[in-house]
C-alpha cells in the first residue's frame, strides 16, 4: 500500500496516455520528492498546485491535509477521476507515508 | 500521461498531522473498537463452514502474496462503490495488510447497517501469512 504513491507518480510521470497498465521498474528512480518542510512551504506560499490524496475515499473522509483533493488511483486508471489538463500544472501525491 | 511536474510527498499525512499542521474531515465514522480475530480462529471458522464473509480490501500489489481460500476481493479504494454488494446476513471478517485499515473499513461497514463484524488480527501479513495458513494464489 505505501508503495502507492511512488507507482502512481512513476506513472504519471513517464508513461505514454495509451500505456494503461504495466510501469517501467526504473521509472522508480526518476519520482522526485517532496519534503515536510518543502511542502508547508508551498502551502504557505498558496502556490498554484494540486495536493492529490490517494488513499481510499473511506480514510480521506476521516482525515485529509486541508485542502487537498481524493484522487484513489483505481479511479485514475479507470477514468472515473481525471487529473487537470494543463500538464505543466504541479502536481504533490501523498498517502499515508513511503517505506 | 505526460506531466513534467509530480512530486511525492513521501512522508505523507502521518508525519503532517504529528507537526499539527492543517487537516480536516468530511466525515467521522462512529469512535468503536471492531472486535479483533485471531488467524487460528478464522482457520477453524473456515474449516467448518460457517456463516462467514472474508473481505480482502487490500489492493492488487498486496494480493500478490496470495489471498484466503474463498475470500471475496474488494479494493478498499472501491469499498463505497460496492457495499451494496457485501450480505448483511454473514459474518464479515475484514482482511486488510497490517490489521490497520481494517478498523476504518469496519468503521465505515458499521454506518451502512452491517453489523456482525471482525477484523483479522495483524492483517493478512502479520496474521495469516506469518501463521504459516493456507494461501491462494
Amino acid at each position: 500500500m505505501k508503495k502507492l504513491c511512488m507507482f502512481l507518480s512513476a506513472f504519471l510521470l513517464l508513461l505514454a496516455p495509451a500505456m494503461s497498465v504495466g510501469v517501467d521498474i526504473d521509472a522508480w528512480k526518476e519520482v522526485k520528492t517532496i519534503s515536510t518542510d518543502e511542502l508547508k512551504k508551498l502551502y504557505d506560499s498558496k502556490a498554484d498546485f494540486l495536493l492529490i490524496n490517494t488513499l481510499s475515499p473511506i480514510e480521506y473522509a476521516e482525515e485529509h491535509i486541508a485542502g487537498s483533493t481524493n484522487i484513489p488511483f483505481m479511479y485514475l486508471k479507470s477514468g472515473k477521476t481525471k487529473l487537470p489538463d494543463d500538464k505543466n500544472k504541479m502536481l504533490v501525491f501523498y498517502c499515508r507515508g513511503v517505506k | 500521461m505526460g506531466y513534467k511536474k509530480v512530486y511525492v510527498y513521501s512522508e505523507g499525512l502521518p508525519e503532517w498531522t504529528k507537526r499539527g499542521y492543517p487537516v480536516e474531515a468530511n466525515t467521522v465514522y462512529p469512535k468503536i473498537q471492531i472486535p479483533l480475530m485471531s488467524a487460528a480462529t478464522l482457520n477453524e471458522k473456515l474449516k467448518h463452514d460457517e456463516n462467514i464473509f472474508v473481505l480482502d480490501i487490500r489492493d492488487e500489489d498486496d494480493r500478490k502474496a496470495g489471498w484466503i481460500k474463498g475470500s471475496t476481493h474488494v479494493d478498499m479504494e472501491i469499498l463505497t462503490d460496492k457495499v451494496k454488494e457485501i450480505p448483511k446476513n454473514k459474518a464479515i471478517v475484514i482482511v486488510d495488510l497490517h490489521g490497520k485499515q481494517g478498523q476504518t473499513a469496519a468503521r465505515y461497514l458499521a454506518t451502512k447497517g452491517l453489523k456482525d463484524i471482525t477484523v483479522l488480527e495483524g492483517g493478512f501479513m502479520e496474521g495469516w501469512a506469518a501463521g504459516n495458513y493456507p494461501v491462494e494464489k
